[in-house]
């Protein structure tokens, strides 16, 4: 495990080789950041296909733009905003409008906090991966990323009040998807009993 | 937002945050092959603008360096009989032990055309007076040598001096003799067109001058144009500059008449008052015959200095540094509910590039310039609804290509470094090389660029100093007016804008005509 002085160290070698374009700092950089990398791209594609894609994209353009980090915050922190914000592009060039979908209020599905801490994080992904891409897109920038609704508005292009009304929209749907995975693990366990 | 809505959304960022998943083998390969293996290092723009002040200030020192030749002609102490002159970039070494007529070859370390011999009588007063003495409104001494060696500077010019005391003179370098009275007439047999280095000597009337420097030129004509300076002293030992001019002939074996058109004196012992030199006026003061003279050498071709022709037609080339200032003209927001307001803000940066030109004749051209590294920036300060203010910057790196028409007049004619002033009118292509996006100082890559092309107007206004016969040094100023059709989509939407630009540049130009 490396210090936080070791990490800077380590990251500033890594970026003064990848800025010489020197090949073996640029693959240090791939094997050194892909798996995180990857995890960003995997919650916000829709299959490992498309999260490849957004992940080569998104290593292309940090190797081409690297000199123009200028230390000012977290390398990592640049570098997963530039996945990020391929991962907005790829959603934005396969959506032409945003859908306006209201939330139905008829019904919110009860499900205990205790069943979603039970999930585990793979679970959890593909959760996330069945949401549509909106909600799925929403769903990461506000709940995992941290992104505000402003954010979120002006990086998408929509309304403050249309990124809460679908953030809503994506959470009901999760739950309604534990509800339904909690019944059938719930009659696997019975069956099982039998 | 309930509490369980935060409990819900935090499980999901524990769990996946820091979620990592290995992709697939043959994914860096995919990568390795998009990815620039070397890539030079960009220039940082302080450098830029660095050496585009280093470019500006070398230009200034060699302007005024120019204009401080006077300073630099001494009497040598050591040997009080020896002058040093440096006219110009050019060393001149004279004595005068031998009194009169001492003949001494001019040494020089730069100029390849001067070919001429010099006599230097009585140099330590003559040079001393006619170079040093600054302080005649009506005739810089400096203006004179200036004239000679701005004239000799022209391929079409040659230096004739001639002795004051032919019977002393080189017999070899003899071919002309002048008239017992004040005109020099040049027959058929006196053409002077294509006999460079000749000496020609005085007759009675005109040989007590202590020196006479003697220009031919070729006028545009197409004629040959004769100057000459001369100075001497009259019998109460007052020094006299005098000023020659010739008619102009079209014709080769017509004759040629040169008077003595005005003179005044240097270093007046008893009065202030000036003299008109005619042939039988020549030490009779005459103050209304001197203004007369002054008057007439308005018109007089001594004190003209036209660019040398071989700036006034033919290719240049050059360099050029420009410390520019952008902003754009649009005021349009696609997303309006995202904001209330927002200001344009100018952006700043330096360019520099090439540029070619060819000139059809004195007042016409044309001139191109690429400009490698123009960067103009749309920077914008947005304020939300809620008051809060978000900064984006805009870098768009261009390549422009201007094509310019070029109206161009002189300014001094009677200045040793002739000037002029260019007007340029002309279309602009800008290609976007490059654009980068600043979000609250957070750079984002754009790679998806929907339109690269930038048109615009320019506007120019330059002012061109010459500084060596084949070298101008010249700063100026410029406006562009363009449109910038990349609309870009990333993260804030855009239209096409109206970008105004205006900078102010500085140049070297280098002449290819002979």
């Amino acid at each position: 495990m490396r210090s936080n002085q070791e990490k800077r160290e380590f990251e500033a070698m890594i970026i003064k080789g990848c800025i010489e374009c020197k090949p073996k700092f640029q693959k240090l950089l791939y094997s050194t950041y892909a798996p995180k990398l990857f995890g960003i791209c995997i919650r916000y594609a829709k299959d490992h296909h498309q999260a490849e894609d957004i992940l080569q994209e998104g290593f292309i353009k940090i190797y081409k733009n690297i000199a123009k980090f200028r230390g000012d915050g977290s390398f990592e922190g640049w570098i997963k905003r530039i996945v990020v914000n391929t991962a907005i592009e790829h959603y934005r060039k396969s959506v032409s409008m945003y859908p306006i979908l209201e939330v139905e209020n008829s019904f919110v599905p009860q499900v205990s906090e205790k069943v979603v801490e039970s999930l585990a994080a793979e679970d959890l992904m593909k959760l996330v991966q069945q949401l549509a891409k909106g909600y799925r897109t929403i769903f990461n920038l506000y709940a995992i990323e941290g992104y505000s609704h402003r954010e979120i508005s002006q990086l998408l292009g929509i309304s403050e009040g249309t990124s809460k009304s679908q953030l809503a929209r994506a959470r009901y749907i999760l739950q309604k998807m534990i509800v339904e995975l909690h019944k059938k693990e719930n009659l696997g366990e019975a069956y099982g009993r039998i | 937002m309930g509490e369980f809505d935060h409990k819900f959304d935090d499980i999901f960022k524990d769990g996946l945050k820091d979620f990592e998943l290995s992709p697939g083998n043959n994914l860096w390969e995919g990568i390795a092959n998009e990815i620039p293996t070397k890539q030079p290092e960009r220039i940082k723009p302080v450098y830029l603008m660095l050496a585009s002040f280093i470019f500006m200030g070398l230009g200034l020192v060699y302007f005024f360096s120019y204009y401080s030749i006077d300073a630099k002609i001494s009497i040598n102490k050591k040997f009080p009989d020896t002058a040093i002159a440096s006219l110009n970039t050019e060393h001149i070494e004279a004595d005068s032990n031998n009194g009169l007529n001492t003949l001494k070859t001019i040494k020089t370390t730069k100029s390849k055309n001067f070919d001429g011999s010099l006599i230097f009588d009585d140099c330590d007063l003559n040079v001393k007076y006619l170079l040093q003495q600054n302080n005649n409104p009506r005739l810089n001494p400096s203006q004179i040598a200036g004239q000679i060696e701005s004239n000799l500077a022209s391929n079409e010019s040659e230096l004739l001096l001639a002795s004051v005391d032919n019977s002393k003179a080189p017999s070899a370098y003899i071919n002309k003799s002048f008239s017992s009275n004040t005109e020099i007439n040049t027959n058929a047999n006196t053409d002077l067109k294509n006999k460079k280095g000749s000496l020609v000597n005085f007759a009675n009337k005109i040989k007590d001058l202590d020196w006479l420097a003697f220009v031919k030129q070729l006028n545009k004509y197409r004629s040959d144009q004769f100057q000459l300076f001369a100075n001497k002293r009259d019998r109460n030992s007052n020094l006299i500059k005098g000023y020659f001019s010739n008619s102009n002939s079209n014709s080769k074996k017509s004759n040629t008449n040169t008077n003595l058109v005005a003179a005044e004196i240097v270093e007046d012992l008893n009065n202030s008052n000036g003299f008109l030199a005619s042939n039988d006026k020549m030490e009779s003061p005459n103050h209304q015959l001197l203004e007369q003279a002054e008057q007439a050498s308005s018109n007089f071709p001594l004190l003209k200095n036209p660019m040398p022709s071989n700036q006034s037609t033919g290719w240049y080339a050059g360099s050029f540094a420009q410390y520019q200032g952008s902003i754009s003209m649009s005021k349009k927001e696609v997303n309006p509910e995202l904001t209330n307001t927002y200001d344009s803000q100018i952006y700043y940066n330096g360019a520099y590039g090439v540029l070619l030109g060819y000139n059809f004749n004195e007042n016409f051209g044309i001139q191109t310039e690429v400009a490698l590294n123009s960067i103009q920036g749309d920077s914008r300060k947005y304020s939300s609804i809620n008051n809060e203010t978000t900064n984006i910057l805009i870098k768009n790196e261009y390549f422009k290509i201007p094509l310019l028409l070029k109206y161009r007049y002189q300014l001094n004619n009677n200045s040793k470094t002739p000037s002029s002033i260019s007007h340029l009118l002309g279309l602009q292509y800008g290609y976007l090389k490059n654009q980068e996006q600043l979000i609250d100082r957070v750079a984002y890559p754009s790679d998806e660029i929907p339109n690269r092309n930038n048109i615009g107007i320019v506007l120019g206004l330059d002012y061109n100093l010459l500084i060596t016969k084949k070298t101008t040094f010249a700063i100026g100023a410029r406006g562009t007016f363009s449109r910038n059709f990349n609309s870009f989509q990333q993260f804030v939407n855009f239209t096409p804008s109206v970008d105004v630009l205006f900078g102010l540049n500085a140049s070297l130009r280098y002449s290819f005509n002979k």
